[in-house]
Parts: C-alpha cells; structure tokens; sequence
C-alpha cells in the first residue's frame, strides 16, 4: 500500500523534472528533493498565515506579502520542468525562503517570532539543492549573511519592531510554527536517509562486483597455472613416447634383424625345422613391433605429431597383401569377399603403411557388422587435372548405419550405437584414426548407407604427380649450355612442395649447380624449417594439399624475419597474378627449363657479384645477358657486352630503380639504348619522365612474356630477338 | 684417380655410425652380405673421423650417439669440405616430424626410422649412390 502511495508520489514528483536532469542519478535525487519540497513544504508554511489571519483578521499588507511569497513556491516545480534550471531556481528559491523566514520575523515578533526557526532550514535546503558543490555553498552563507545583515539594518533604522500582534499571542503559533519546522526537516532527514541507503546498497553491489572480480582473476591464474601444468604434462608425455620408441624398437631391432639373418642362412643350408622355428621369432618380433608401433601411432595422433612417409608402392600388391589379412575375417561371419580392380592401378607414391592401416579398418568394419553377406572391395584410378586419384570402395550388406549414426561416425570414440560396442566390439577409435590417416594423405574417406541393407566406405587418395614430374626430369636434367659464373656454395635453398618426386628432382638439380637444398613437404613443414633454418631462398609449390602454396606464401611474407627472403613461386598453372601480389620474387612454370630455374636462383644468390649467364644459342637470335645489376660492376659489364637493349627487371623500391634508371642513363655508352622495365607497381614518376628518353614501362601484372618480347621488337632496332627466346624474360 | 678406380670396381664402402654394439653387429652383417664394404665407428667424433680418413660412398649414421649426437656429426662432416659430399642416411628411433626437419637441416640427403626395414634401407642406400653417380663431384661446382 504504501509502496504505491510512493509510487504515484515519485511519478507525480518525476512528471516535473526534465529529461536533462534525469541523466545523472545524483542530480536526479537533488530534483526531486526539489520538487517534493516545493509541492509539500509550503502546506506547512501556510498553516502559520493561516492561524495569523485568524488572530488578526485585518493583517495589512505585511501578511499578505508572506502568504504570496509562500505561495510562490508552488511555482518552482512548473518553472523546473520549463527551463530545466535547478541551480539557478535553487538559490532564488533559497532567497524566497529567507525572504520569508526574516520578513515574517521581523514583522511578527522580532527575534521571538514563530517565523525564525524556520531559518535553521535554509542551509539544509540550500545544501541538499545544490549538491557537493563548495562555491555553491559559500554563495548561500554569503546570501543568509547579507539578509541577516539586512534585516539587523531594518531593525536599528526601524528603531525597534512593528508590533501588528501583541507578543503574547503569538505563543501558541510559535509552538505550532517549531511544529512544522521540525516536520518539514524530519521529511527531508527521511528522504536524505533513503538515498544514504541506496548508495550503501549500490556500494554493497560494488564490492560484491570487485569480489567477483578478485574471483575470476583468481580462476583465470588457476587456469593459466592449468594450462602450463598441462603443457608441461604434453612435453614430457612427448619425450616419453620418443623415450620408449627408442628403448622399445632399439632390442627389436636386434631381434626382428638377427632372426632374418639367422632365417636366410638356415633356408640356404635346408635347416627347414630351424627355418620355421625362426620364422615364428621374427613373425613375433614383427608382431610385438607393430602392435609398438600401433600405440605410439595411436599416442602421436592424440600428440597431433602423425607423419607421413612418401613412398612410391605397388598398389595391386597392397591390396593382394590387404586380402590376405581380410580374408580370414571375412571367413569368421560367413561373408563372401571380393575383390574387383582396375588393371592399371600401378605405382603410386604415398605413405603404404597408413593406407594399408585405413583399408583393414575398413575391411574388418565391414567383416564385423555383415553376416553371411558380400563385402566387396573395389579400387580404381581415375584421371585428373592435376594428378591422379585412387579410389578405393568398401561395399558391405550389413547392418547398415541410421542417419543420425552416419553424422556421428567419424568422431573419435563415436560409434553408430551404443548397443554395437556392446555387439561388436572396438573402440570406436578406427574411422576416425582411418580418416585423419587418408586427410594426412591428402584425401578422405566418405560413406554412404542404409539401415539394413548395407553401408559403403570410400577411400579417395592422390595417386601423386609422379608421371608427369618425371616427364619433367627428362626434360629438365642436363641442359647443355648454361654456365654458372658464381659460386652458390653455402646457399641455403628451401625447397617447399608436396610432391616427394619434385623434392627429389629439386635436390639433385640444386646439388648439382652448387646450392644447398632443404627441403619440405607441404606448407606446414616448409613454414617450420624456413623459421628454423633461415635459408636464402624459397622455392614453393603453390599446387600443396594441406596448405595452400598461397597461403604459406602469405605466412612466410607476414613472418618478419622471412619477409626478406625472396620466394620462387612453382606452379602447374600459370598463376601469375596471384603470386606477384603478396611478393613473390618470382614465380614460374613448373614445366619451364631449369636454366630459367638456376637463372633466377642465381639472380637471388646473396653476396653474389655479378652473375652472366650466356645463351650458347646460335648467333642469329641474339644473346640475351641477365647481370646483378645492384653491383656497379654490372654496368661495366654492360659495356662491355655491348647490348642492344636493356630490360630492366629489378625487386626495388620505386626510388632505388629510379636512381638506378638515372644512372644508367649517364653511362656514355648505354646511354642512348632502348631500355624496358619492367614493374609490379605503377611507376607513373618514371614513365612521365621516362617515356621522353626512351625508356618502356611495361607493368609485370599486365604483360606477358609474349607481350614482353613484342615490345622488345618494337624498341629494338634490329631484329635480334625472336620468340625462341620465349621462357628468358620476367 | 683412386676415387673413380675404387667406383670401377662397385664395390662400395658403407660407414656405419652406431654406438649399440649388437645393432652395429647384425646392421654391419647384413650390409656385408648385401655386397658392401662396411666400416665402423662408434660415436660421432670417431664417425668424423673415420668419414676423413675412409672416404666412404655413403654413411648410415645413428641418431642417438650419446655425448655428440647424430645432427652435430653430421653436420661436422657436411662443413668438411672432404666429406661434404657423402651421403648421409639417418637412422633413428624417433619417428617424429622434428626429427626429420632436423635432418633435412642439418644436409642428410636420406631418413630413416628403426628398426631397420632391411630391403627399404637398402633401397635407400643405392638411391643415394644412383644420385651421387649421375651427379658426380666433379661437375657441381665451378669455381
């Protein structure tokens, strides 16, 4: 009940205070005192005018005068809501009040006037009015001060108090008059406390805030102590594993190794019982070391440190080997098995252990879940664009799997339900193992089913690049007439591409003209040794798997300690653009020659002085010479050589290759040659001034090596230049 | 001179680097019985060594060698401008991801994990002697 009455109050109260007021919680609070004390405060004076006018019933003008300035309170609130301007009304407010408490007292009673406690209220109203503000404050003593000395004024040049009532009559009032002074400030010690109440609440919200505060920063702590401990616990589980691989496979090593001796001399004297006595030793050692390799496979996965191995395999005598194995599970439920393949599966390059490991999984799920049914392994190889892919299908007439199973299938301890681990067995670990195998291989493992006919699971992995990459060995290995003039000795070439044939082909090609190859396959690995190695030059293959060579290009340019190194862009497309944009120093085809490949890594060379690499071409299409042209001895080269053009092709910034530009063209000789350069940026300052002193500007974005040699021709006063020497330029 | 003479007769000299004496044992015997000529060394400074003073074709070189370990032997052998160029395979137990970053870095030109898989390592080894023969030391650096 009474809660509404406060309700209705504080939206009366409110329905006088200005939306400007209300932003603040502080003024708000100052406002409605304000108001509250405007609307009710005046009641309580006016009781004292009344109960004057009822002693004297003809008062003069004096009593007249304080009821109106009473009465005028009731304006405050209105002129509140209209101009919004709480201090200003406060302190004529305040006026108004003492105005009233003096003038009534100096006019009833002098200084035993009924009015004069009421004087006790100003400082108390002005002070809740005004807020905390201390020249404020000062303003209203300053104003009480000077009315005091007003109404002392009055009285010594009045000689004494106008008496309008005798003294004595004015007892009663007087009682009456503390009466409603004590009530009026009781209302505001009421409403003054009510707020002290609100902010010790709030406060009591803030401390619990900072406690909770204190709280989490005490549980981020604890899990931040979590995390190190955890990581830590992962270290050490990582040494642990390499730790018991090696102590573990270190006396297997001794076993599986001296019982194949021990077999091959038995077999060769016809020892056949020691023969087959052997034989079990070292199928047990093989056993024990593939079930040690099973659980560190296993443990590695859960370590996210799985790698693959690439090898070049027969397929067909994978999957003979596959059945073998297959077969006898295939005999315990009663299942016929199958096996239809494509006639020319032939070699592929792949890590055989874990595609081996993914098709048995498969082969034994199959096994598992069909009774006296057809299980059915098909593989194939299909062509591509870029490579081969081998697929390999697994079709059952098993239980099958509801769609709900087959959304769940391959997370890790996942099975279609509960019921078959009960059923059937396992742990639920193989699809998921199978699958993070095939994607680490580059491909995947999908499936299809239907409850209660049968499930199937297919296997899609690259066959690798290995036809064509060999195609360009042939193509690329020996090249007669290149000849390199610098030593590259020292150089450290990180060579980053998914496909081990190309690695193996980049590592004799380096190693043969001098450079010291690291190499990496895939993105992931070529980031890591690049940050750990710091090789000179980057060789990356755009066409990866895992990473794309884009986007191992951008992380090797965000890297700052890479950002420097140029980066020689492989691709089976020509995918130029792309590669010149996040700064690749040169990209090329991968089916171009390796001269153009040695030119460039050479070009690249740190320290290397001037690099000439001359064409052993017949003298009818001209010589093309590439020189290090930072070196000023390039220019004397130049020279020298006596060129009938210059193509410019330089990784600087627009004001190095402008210099440059600007020298050349002092150099006696040169200085009237035709000169093209070529530019990834816009080099407007250049080509305004260049174009007069004949110099071509020709955008590396926008010009092929056609267009190139189109322009050569056109500056080129002779015809030394013909489309054989397409693959030399940009 | 010596060199070529010694490739004419194909027989090729195998330096193994292996401190378990039954592995160096069994690995060394079957390498002897595959047709190679194996020479011996037990820790990295004497592999070092014996790389210098043997001139092998090619050397296996294990991993786990106690005070000098595999990476810094080989590495000591790839900065000798004498055995910069043999062929480095090698062998360790820990078949992790780093390890074969660090034998790409330090210049083995093979990995392999053991326990041996004899016919793969020897796969392995004449790879490493096919490619030391088509590009033969004479034609990789000009001076």
């Amino acid at each position: 009940m009474s809660n509404t009455v406060l309700a209705i109050l504080y939206s009366v109260v409110d329905w006088f205070i200005p939306l400007q007021l209300r932003e603040d919680i502080d003024t708000l609070r100052r406002a409605r005192m304000f108001i509250f004390s405007h609307i009710f405060g005046p009641f309580l004076g006016q009781t004292i005018t009344v109960y004057l006018y009822m002693i004297d019933p003809d008062p003069g003008s004096a009593l007249w005068t304080i009821a109106g300035a009473i009465m005028l309170f009731w304006m405050f609130p209105l002129a509140l809501k209209i101009s919004g301007h709480i201090t200003a009304l406060s302190l004529i407010s305040v006026q108004n009040l003492i105005f009233i408490t003096l003038f009534g007292s100096y006019t009833y009673g002098g200084v035993s006037s009924p009015f004069l406690p009421w004087l006790l209220t100003v400082p108390l109203l002005a002070f809740f009015y005004l807020g905390p503000n201390p020249r404020l404050r000062l303003l209203v003593l300053a104003v009480l001060a000077a009315d005091l000395l007003a109404y002392y004024l009055m009285y010594r040049l009045g000689g004494s108090f106008p008496e309008h009532v005798p003294l004595r009559s004015l007892s009663s009032v007087g009682i009456l008059s503390v009466f409603c002074a004590a009530v009026y400030v009781s209302m505001m010690a009421l409403h003054y406390a009510n707020i002290v109440d609100s902010q010790s609440e709030l406060m009591q919200e803030v401390q619990r805030h900072r406690a909770t505060g204190i709280k989490l920063r005490d549980a981020k702590d604890e899990a931040e102590r979590a995390k190190d401990e955890s990581e830590r616990a992962n270290r050490a589980k990582s040494e642990f594993l390499a730790k018991m691989s090696h102590e573990l496979r270190t006396p297997l090593n001794a076993v599986i190794g001296y019982s194949e001796m021990l077999l091959e001399d038995a077999q060769l004297d016809g020892r056949d019982e020691q023969t087959a006595d052997l034989r079990r030793i070292n199928k047990a050692g093989t056993h024990l070391l593939s079930l040690v390799t099973d659980i560190l496979d296993l443990s590695k996965i859960e370590a996210g440190r799985t790698e693959v191995l690439w090898e070049p395999f027969d397929l067909s005598n994978l999957l003979d080997d596959v059945a073998a194995t297959a077969r006898q599970l295939m005999n315990q439920n009663g299942n016929e098995f199958i096996i239809q393949r494509n006639s020319d599966l032939a070699m592929v390059t792949g890590d055989a252990t874990k595609l081996r490991q993914a098709i048995l999984n498969l082969l034994s799920n199959a096994a598992k879940f069909t009774v006296n049914g057809k299980v059915i392994l098909d593989a194939s190889r299909t062509r591509g664009v870029e490579q081969d892919w081998i697929t390999l299908a697994v079709h059952d007439t098993g239980v099958g799997i509801s769609e709900d199973g087959l959304r769940r299938l391959f997370e890790n301890f996942s099975q279609a339900d509960a019921m078959i681990s009960s059923k059937y067995g396992g742990t639920g670990l193989g699809l998921a193992l199978s699958r993070k195998l095939c994607r680490l291989m580059g491909g995947d493992i999908t499936v299809e089913s239907r409850l209660g006919k049968g499930s199937c699971f297919t296997i899609r992995i690259p066959a690798s690049a290995s036809d064509a990459v060999r195609r360009i060995d042939a193509d690329m290995m020996d090249i007669p007439g290149v000849h390199v003039s610098v030593s590259a000795q020292d150089v450290d070439v990180l060579v980053i591409d998914n496909d081990p044939t190309v690695l193996d082909l980049m590592q004799r090609i380096l190693l043969k003209e001098g450079f010291h190859p690291i190499l990496a396959e895939g993105g992931q690995e070529g980031l890591r040794l690049a940050r750990s190695a710091h090789p000179s030059i980057i060789i990356l293959d755009v066409l990866m798997p895992s990473m794309d060579g884009w986007q191992a290009l951008r992380a090797l340019k965000a890297d700052p300690d890479l950002a420097c190194c140029p980066v020689v862009i492989m691709a089976m497309v020509d995918d130029r653009k792309t590669g010149l944009v996040p700064g690749a120093a040169e990209d090329l085809l991968k089916r171009s020659d390796r001269e153009t490949l040695i030119r460039v890594l050479h070009h690249y060379c740190p320290g290397s002085g001037v690099d000439t690499f001359q064409h052993d071409k017949p003298s009818t299409e001209g010589r093309l010479i590439v020189a290090r042209t930072d070196d000023r001895t390039a220019l004397v080269r130049l020279r020298e050589d006596n060129p009938k053009a210059i193509v410019l092709d330089l990784p600087l910034p627009t004001n190095q290759l402008m210099e440059f530009v600007d020298s050349l063209s002092r150099v006696p000789s040169i200085e009237k040659l035709p000169l093209i350069v070529l530019t990834a940026s816009t080099l407007n300052s250049i080509s305004n001034e260049g174009s007069a002193g004949g110099v071509t500007i020709l955008s590396s974005f926008d010009h092929t090596p056609k267009e190139l040699l189109d322009a050569l021709r056109c500056v080129a006063e002779e015809g030394f230049v013909n489309d054989e020497l397409s693959l030399e330029v940009i | 001179m010596m060199n070529s003479l010694w490739r004419l007769s194909d027989v090729r000299k195998v330096l193994l680097v292996e401190d378990n004496e039954m592995n160096r044992d069994m690995l060394g015997r079957r390498l002897t019985r595959s047709g190679y000529s194996v020479c011996f060394a037990v820790d990295g400074p004497s592999g070092i060594a014996t790389a210098e003073r043997e001139l092998p074709d090619l050397i296996l070189m294990d991993i786990a060698l106690g005070e000098m370990d595999g990476w810094e032997a080989t590495r000591c052998i790839k900065v000798n401008p004498a055995t910069a160029n043999i062929p480095v395979i090698a062998l360790t137990a820990h078949a992790l991801a780093s390890d074969r970053d660090k034998s790409k870095i330090v210049g083995c030109a093979e990995f392999d994990t053991k326990p041996v898989n004899m016919p793969r390592l020897l796969e392995k080894i004449s790879s490493c002697l096919g490619r030391a023969n088509t590009a033969p030391v004479e034609s990789k650096r000009r001076p």
